[in-house]
């Protein structure tokens, strides 16, 4: 009896234990999900951040950092943002649609997030009301103001190759009287989604053994362009158009543009970014089926310790490597004997092993995109995901760089889309046409081509690395994927794969645990 | 002396007289023509190879260079001599170039023949195209995979070694670099000698003499195909801003232009659209 009442109280202790302790986790994840400006916070050696599939991990290598006054965390310029407002920890230092969204409710519209200037569809619209911001609420989508003919690139003047007309204009800012392409300040306005600013190391680093393209641009074997601040050749591998030189010219311009600091960043503080950019590492780090992905039972290549030890800027579609490391030990297939929820776990790992070889081994037709096929690989050229484009040891970016029109902003591919401007450029008869679609091209953002001002580069950009995405919907440039299932849905409509719906899920299970 | 028997004989005597009446066996016959290139898919684990029909016999279209690959929605120019007896992509090879026309998008050229399982390539094992010492230790790395999953993160692929110095004595140094038709970008073999003539310019000194050429092409049709007009000043240009990026002054190097395209001969045609290079080391 009295045994009976013992064990009965043990157990409620427990319970109620438990429910504090998630009472208490909660509590922690609530103030620790959104990170504003000036929060004096620690930066810790290692943070979780909860997501919709398990928890992103980032390893902080120079140990705890008071960002009080951290240029990165602290409010800079006159609209109250930092670099954290759209590259936010808990969203795998990029931003998802669904924190944005929440953060809308939480401030009814006044956080620096929104500020006009580009988490506006314009400035000049009222402000204030969600339709103003339809575009970053519903896709995650910043206004980039491209100046227009394009600025000098490497030191080099640009003339470009074709003329851009504004064909249709959803949020007004292409043909706005003080914003747009004829105001006085010519801008393209193009929306794009806040690429994940973590792992900056490896993207950093030039490619190695892949001579000459270690020093050499793949598509015009030229040299690739120099730090402006290092006059060091750079690898181009920040920013959807590579116009991110270097972390530090990257964020001069972002001081400039989001922050709307005219005047520039301190040396000291443009160091102190550059130094966190490249001292912070993350990827998922658990996931709510597989569990802990750190554990020595897991792939190596999950969590963030992988990205560490990783060396960097290596081809990685290579029979060991297999561009993510080794997931052969979650293979086995789920074990009829064991109960549900343990079949639900190993059925689970074995299909993110399945997906992880998907990724890297079923081929396809690659056919008839810009800036690739054409840069020497055929077309079609046929591989895999892993093989054709993400290539990059424990990254998935391309090591080329990678540029590239996949059909997302160029018609006649993506799924038209009413909410984005849409561009008519049409290219002079003398020069090299984009090799699929000639001379005149209906774009929704013209991508490489603002930089360069050539035709064959309209609409290309670049890949991204593929870590914290269960962390960072909706993905592409423009936002055009909601989850990672669209994201797979999109390649296998644009190449005609013909994946099976296992395939698609095992695919998605494995990007999840990236 | 030995004594064949007579059907031995017979046969040696009609292998002769087809090659003396052929010609083709002694001496490969040039070709150069454009044509829509066709893809032929060779199995799941394998890229596409490429070949092209052209009057009334198949060419397997081998791209020397690497990365110079054929497009569908594009005509190819192929010139070279044929190989015969020796197949690519299972058709005759051609060993020559391929330039894309890359200025005209063509629509029909759009033909991918399925897999019939009658080409296969070699492994595609990029392991075995490494140095051996490279191989070695990525093979080493693969067997302690089972053990020590983390070994798959280890890099596999290396850096080639640096080019060695250069001694004495030195000598002059020549380097042509080809081009497609109308196209300035060079190759990637032939960028990797010329960062070696640089590499030996710093030691030996010298100056580099440049010379940009244009070209045309007679196609076996008695078509004359010329590059468009500038073409060998656009090399030029793009190559004196190349030898700056890499390291050399103004006075390191002296550039000249033949901006009328090298007559055409039909044979070996694309050996005309060149920079030629020629380094003259101090004394
Ligand atoms: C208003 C939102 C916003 C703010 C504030 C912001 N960024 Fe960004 N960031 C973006 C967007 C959008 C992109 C992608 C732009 C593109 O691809 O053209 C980006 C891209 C980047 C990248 C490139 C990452 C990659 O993988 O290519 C880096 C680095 C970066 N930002 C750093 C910074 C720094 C440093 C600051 C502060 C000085 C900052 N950002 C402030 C929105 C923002």
């Amino acid at each position: 009896m009295y045994n009976k009442y013992l064990e009965r109280l043990t157990k409620t202790c427990i319970t109620m234990l438990v429910c504090f302790s998630v009472f208490l986790a909660n509590a922690a994840e609530q103030s620790g999900s959104w990170w504003s400006p000036g929060d004096d916070r620690v930066f810790p050696r290692f943070s979780e951040y909860q997501n919709a599939s398990g928890r992103f991990g980032i390893i902080n290598t120079a140990g705890p950092i008071d960002t009080s006054k951290h240029p990165f965390f602290a409010a800079k310029g006159p609209n109250g943002r930092a670099c954290v407002t759209c590259h936010q920890p808990s969203d795998a230092m990029s931003l998802s649609v669904s924190t944005i969204q929440q953060r809308w409710r939480d401030t009814k519209g006044t956080d620096p997030l929104f500020a006009a200037i580009d988490g506006s569809n314009c400035p000049s619209l009222p402000q204030g009301k969600p339709e103003s911001h339809s575009l970053l609420l519903e896709k995650g989508l910043i206004r980039i103001a491209m100046p227009w003919p394009p600025r000098p690139f490497n030191g080099k003047p640009i003339d470009p190759e074709f003329s851009i007309e504004v064909v249709r204009d959803p949020t007004g800012c292409n043909l706005d009287p003080e914003w747009g392409i004829d105001s006085p300040s010519s801008a393209i306005s193009v929306f794009r989604r806040p690429r994940p600013v973590i792992n900056i190391a490896h993207l950093m680093e030039l490619p190695h053994g892949v001579p000459p393209f270690n020093n050499f641009f793949f598509n015009d074997a030229m040299p690739l362009p120099k730090g402006p601040d290092t006059g060091l050749t750079v690898p181009q591998q920040l920013m959807a158009d590579g116009r991110g030189l270097t972390p530090k010219y990257q964020a001069t311009d972002a001081a400039l543009t989001h922050l709307q600091l005219f005047d520039a960043l301190s040396d000291n503080d443009l160091e102190e970014i550059e130094a966190f950019e490249r001292q912070i590492y993350g990827a998922q780090s658990f996931d709510n089926l597989a569990g802990d992905l750190t554990s020595p039972e897991s792939p190596p290549g999950l969590g963030p310790q992988a990205l560490v030890i990783s060396p960097k800027a290596r081809l990685g579609n290579n029979p060991l490597n297999k561009i993510f490391g080794e997931f052969s030990m979650w293979a086995s297939t789920a074990d009829e004997s064991q109960e549900v929820q343990q079949d639900k776990v190993k059925a689970f790992k074995a299909s993110v092993a399945r997906g992880s070889e998907i990724f890297r081994e079923v081929r396809f037709y690659i056919s008839d995109v810009g800036m690739y096929n054409d840069k020497g690989l055929g077309n079609p050229f046929k591989r895999s995901c892993g093989s054709g484009c993400h290539n990059t040891l424990s990254m998935g970016m391309d090591l080329s760089p990678g540029f590239m029109d996949l059909g997302l902003n160029n018609f006649p591919w993506q799924n038209r889309r009413s909410d984005l401007p849409l561009f008519k450029i049409t290219c002079r008869d003398d020069v090299q046409p984009q090799s699929f679609l000639g001379r005149e091209i209906y774009t929704h953002d013209p991508g490489r081509a603002l930089i360069t001002g050539k035709c064959t580069d309209v609409g290309a950009t670049m890949t991204q690395q593929l870590r914290g995405l269960a962390a960072r919907a909706p993905y592409f440039a423009g936002g055009a994927a909601a989850n990672l299932r669209e994201l797979v849905d999109f390649y296998d409509r644009r190449f005609n794969i013909g994946y099976t719906e296992q395939e698609k899920a095992d695919l998605v299970n494995f990007m999840r645990t990236l | 002396m030995r004594v064949y028997p007579p059907s031995t004989t017979l046969r040696i005597a009609i292998i002769i007289w087809t090659c003396v009446t052929s010609g083709k066996i002694l001496a490969n016959e040039h070709t150069a023509f454009v044509t829509c290139p066709i893809a032929r898919d060779i199995g799941p684990q394998s890229d596409v190879c490429f070949i092209a029909e052209y009057n009334g016999k198949t060419y397997g279209l081998f791209d020397p260079n690497g990365y110079n690959r054929p497009m569908l929605k594009h005509k190819v120019m192929v010139e070279g001599e044929v190989i015969d007896g020796e197949m690519i992509c299972g058709a005759t090879r051609i060993n020559g170039v391929l330039s894309v026309m890359r200025e005209e998008i063509s629509p029909e050229c759009n033909q991918i023949l399925p897999d019939d399982g009658s080409v296969r390539t070699k492994n595609n094992n990029l392991f075995l195209r490494m140095p051996e010492e490279h191989r070695q230790r990525a093979f080493k790395l693969m067997a302690q995979v089972a053990d020590n999953p983390e070994a798959s993160l280890q890099e596999a692929i290396y850096d080639p070694a640096p080019f060695p110095p250069v001694k004495p004595p030195y000598v002059r140094q020549m380097l042509n670099l080809h081009y497609p038709f109308n196209s300035k970008r060079s190759s990637g073999p032939e960028l990797r000698k010329l960062l070696y003539l640089i590499h030996y310019a710093k030691f030996s000194g010298g100056h580099f003499v440049v010379k940009s050429y244009q070209g045309a092409t007679r196609l076996d049709n008695g078509e004359v195909m010329e590059e468009k007009s500038g073409m060998a000043e656009e090399r030029a240009d793009m190559f004196a801003e190349l030898l700056i990026e890499l390291g050399l002054n103004k006075k390191d190097y002296s550039i000249e232009v033949q901006p009328e395209s090298v007559a055409a001969t039909g044979v070996g045609d694309w050996k005309n659209r060149r920079i030629s290079v020629e380094l003259n080391p101090a004394e």
